[in-house]
């Protein structure tokens, strides 16, 4: 899901951009250095930006008559860390938004923090919430990819709400009215986007555990 | 990397692309533009402030997005065929070594 171009007032956008811009910069920062010192595979890298290209260019259709695009961040989350994923997700919304018209620049900023940032943390802290519980693997990935898809979705009707708050209901009404038009196409989403990413993970042999997805990796 | 792992990439890429163009060519209503429906509703008036300058062909957005998700998956496939081979030969070398070493 993108907000379109245009779609937040300027003030809005701004903020936005303004909140995105460090974790784009700290995460650009962060995978130099991990690249130079060798403690991020550059081949897992490659194959996570890839993957994130591929789900985010997916347009499946939903139950409702509508349709959406997977986010795309758990793989990138679980595989190479959380602080990594605003880069290649602002890579992914800058190519969209000027090749395709989808998203835009001016709601660049918002959906890269909304997809980026809350989505790649989302499901970084659900995974590593469920591993301290003891869940499974494949159970960590997919409840990820589900956190990823909630986090987002949420993060930009909240967006939505707050620049159009509803005239009698206030941001809390307007938001709860975006949360309704995502969810019949969001929800089934998750789930294909759960399994992609389950059945990814397994085919890169990294034992029992995907190592990268430590807590200091994450943040 | 052999040959017929590229070939398979390939082949799984190409896949993809005619399954990503087929998507974005039905015409079913994306979330996004429920939402930018939602906006007009909630607040009468609004105008959108910016625009793209140039909106392509539905056959041309389409094409591009199963090229973004073809290549991509290519590009996916092969890396994810590279890690393994290297992890498979790091595993022979490491069996192949001496004790001691």
């Amino acid at each position: 899901m993108h907000i379109m171009e245009g779609y937040l007032p300027a003030s809005h956008a701004a903020l936005w951009t303004a909140a995105a811009v460090p974790f784009v910069g700290i995460g650009l920062a962060r995978t130099a250095k991990r690249v130079k010192n060798e403690s991020m595979d550059v081949v897992a890298f490659g194959a996570v930006a890839a993957f994130t290209f591929v789900l985010s260019a997916l347009k499946i259709p939903s139950v409702g008559g509508s349709s959406s695009h997977p986010v795309g961040v758990t793989l990138g989350s679980v595989l190479v860390g959380a602080s990594v994923m605003p880069v290649i997700t602002f890579a992914v919304l800058l190519f969209q938004a000027l090749f395709i018209a989808h998203g835009g620049l001016s709601t660049l900023g918002a959906n890269c923090f909304a997809m980026g940032v809350v989505g790649a943390y989302a499901s970084a802290f659900a995974y590593l919430g469920l591993k301290r519980v003891g869940a499974g693997r494949n159970v960590r990935i997919f409840v990820a990819a589900l956190a990823a898809n909630v986090g987002t979705y949420a993060t930009t009707s909240f967006q939505l709400g707050l620049a159009f708050p509803d005239q009698t209901g206030g941001v809390l009404s307007s938001f709860f009215t975006f949360l309704a038009i995502f969810a019949p196409s969001q929800l089934p989403l998750m789930v294909v986007e759960g399994l992609f990413t389950v059945l990814v993970v397994r085919a890169m042999p990294l034992g029992a555990d995907p190592a990268p997805c430590s807590p200091e990796r994450v943040v | 990397m052999k040959k017929k792992q590229v070939l398979v990439a390939l082949g799984i890429g190409f896949v993809v692309f005619m399954l990503a163009t087929v998507l974005a060519l039905m015409p079913i209503n994306g979330a996004d533009d429920l939402a930018a429906n939602a906006v007009l509703r909630i607040t009468p008036g609004y105008e959108p402030w910016a625009n793209h300058g140039y909106q392509p062909a539905v056959i041309v957005a389409a094409l591009i997005m199963g090229l973004q998700a073809g290549i991509g998956m290519f590009v996916g496939v092969l890396l994810v065929m590279w890690y393994r081979n290297r992890k498979q030969h790091k595993a022979a070398d490491a069996n192949a070594a001496p004790p001691g070493n």
